[in-house]
């Protein structure tokens, strides 16, 4: 229970409240575009883990171009010549998603990106 | 012993007030403390309660001169118009300006002064950038990574949890950045009335959300710098520096 709601509800002098507690999952995020036109920023996440996500499952790549969205995107594309020491800082600290887990986390979310382009919901 | 920078890249993200609660809750954790306001408009001494006609005393400032200016354990300086000297990069460079003493600074830096940031960044142990819930200042990530994030740590501050770009923010950030999301600190009235009430928050609202999840990202920040300083055989902690000089008095060099 969070240390607020504990407070508030000694303070009642309630202690028969069911208490719970709203989480979002990754899983449940929504498919914001500033979200997607920062994955897509190569100092945010380098191209080339973007680029071996997509290929891991080939039926994105058909979704994934999406010329709206890339119309749409907020951030424009960073200078594709990076700085080595940018480029290795952005590769070591930003690009976490080697691990599977965090690769499955943002294929999904890349997908459902899509997928709300393509449905006209973004 | 270190130096702590709070630096956003956008403004309003409660840079000022992260900083100072961070100083308190270092301070209470046994930490000799000094927070420097590097910011011209002179905003940090609002979250310790002391009111826009009192001038905190400068960085390099004579000890008995800075002695006064000391609240909740936490030496209060103005290095604003020292960072604005010509030699002030030399002076670092030289060591005339430096950080390595016992005591451990927090440095509230202005969103805007980037240039100050990257000057002060290699004689910086840890970096908290504060962001908010909003597409103005996410936009501005990228940017903070141009310079390295080695020693940056992120806080997600003015947190509404009821709000839904707020909590998917914080999911997002918490995904993209792992560990180095320290925490989230919610939006909270009672910060802009301590302020108003020139108290600081602890004394204003002790009950307040603000002040508890400070006080957890203080605790954060503390764990992380024994590790810093550990890793670096850095100067030891407060377990080990009970005859430690007391916050404000200076050292041997124009900081500390």
């Amino acid at each position: 229970m969070r240390a607020d709601a504990k407070v508030l509800l000694e303070r009642l002098g309630k202690s028969d409240f069911r208490y719970r507690e709203f989480v979002d999952r990754f899983a449940d995020l929504e498919s914001w575009p500033i979200f997607e036109a920062l994955l897509k920023d190569p100092r945010i996440m380098p191209q080339e883990e973007v680029s071996a996500i997509e290929a891991a499952e080939p039926g994105d790549s058909a979704r994934m171009p999406a010329p709206r969205a890339q119309a749409r995107a907020v951030v424009a594309p960073a200078p594709a010549a990076a700085k080595p020491r940018e480029a290795e800082a952005a590769a070591s600290l930003f690009g976490r998603y080697g691990r599977p887990e965090r690769a499955q986390n943002i294929r999904s979310l890349l997908q459902r990106l899509s997928d709300a382009v393509e449905g006209g919901d973004a | 012993m270190a130096l702590i920078l709070f630096h956003s890249p956008r403004g309003g993200t409660g840079n000022s007030f992260l900083a100072a609660t961070t100083a308190i809750a270092l301070s209470r954790a046994g930490h000799d403390v000094t927070a420097l306001d590097f910011a011209q408009s002179g905003t940090l001494q609002l979250h310790f309660g002391i009111g826009p006609g009192e001038a905190l005393p400068a960085l390099d400032a004579p000890a008995e001169e800075a002695a006064s200016a000391s609240v909740q354990g936490v030496a209060l300086r103005s290095a604003a118009a020292l960072a604005r000297q010509d030699d002030f990069a030399q002076g670092l460079a030289a060591g005339e300006i430096g950080f390595d003493g016992e005591q451990l600074f927090v440095a509230d830096i202005s969103s805007g002064d980037q240039h100050l940031r990257d000057l002060l960044l290699p004689y910086a142990d840890l970096e908290i950038c504060p962001l908010t819930a909003t597409a103005e200042c996410l936009m501005m990530l990228p940017a903070v990574n141009d310079a390295g994030l080695a020693k940056t740590r992120f806080v997600m501050s003015m947190v509404e949890d009821t709000r839904r770009f707020a909590r998917h923010s914080v999911g997002f950030l918490r995904e993209l950045l792992g560990d180095r999301l320290l925490g989230q600190v919610r939006r909270d009235e009672s910060v802009i009335e301590a302020c108003a009430m020139l108290q600081p928050l602890g004394r204003y609202a002790p009950h307040s959300a603000a002040l508890a999840d400070t006080i957890a990202l203080g605790e954060s920040v503390a764990d992380l710098l024994v590790d810093i300083l550990d890793a670096d055989g850095g100067a030891p902690l407060p377990d080990d520096t009970a005859g430690a000089a007391p916050a404000g008095q200076p050292g041997k060099n124009r900081a500390a």
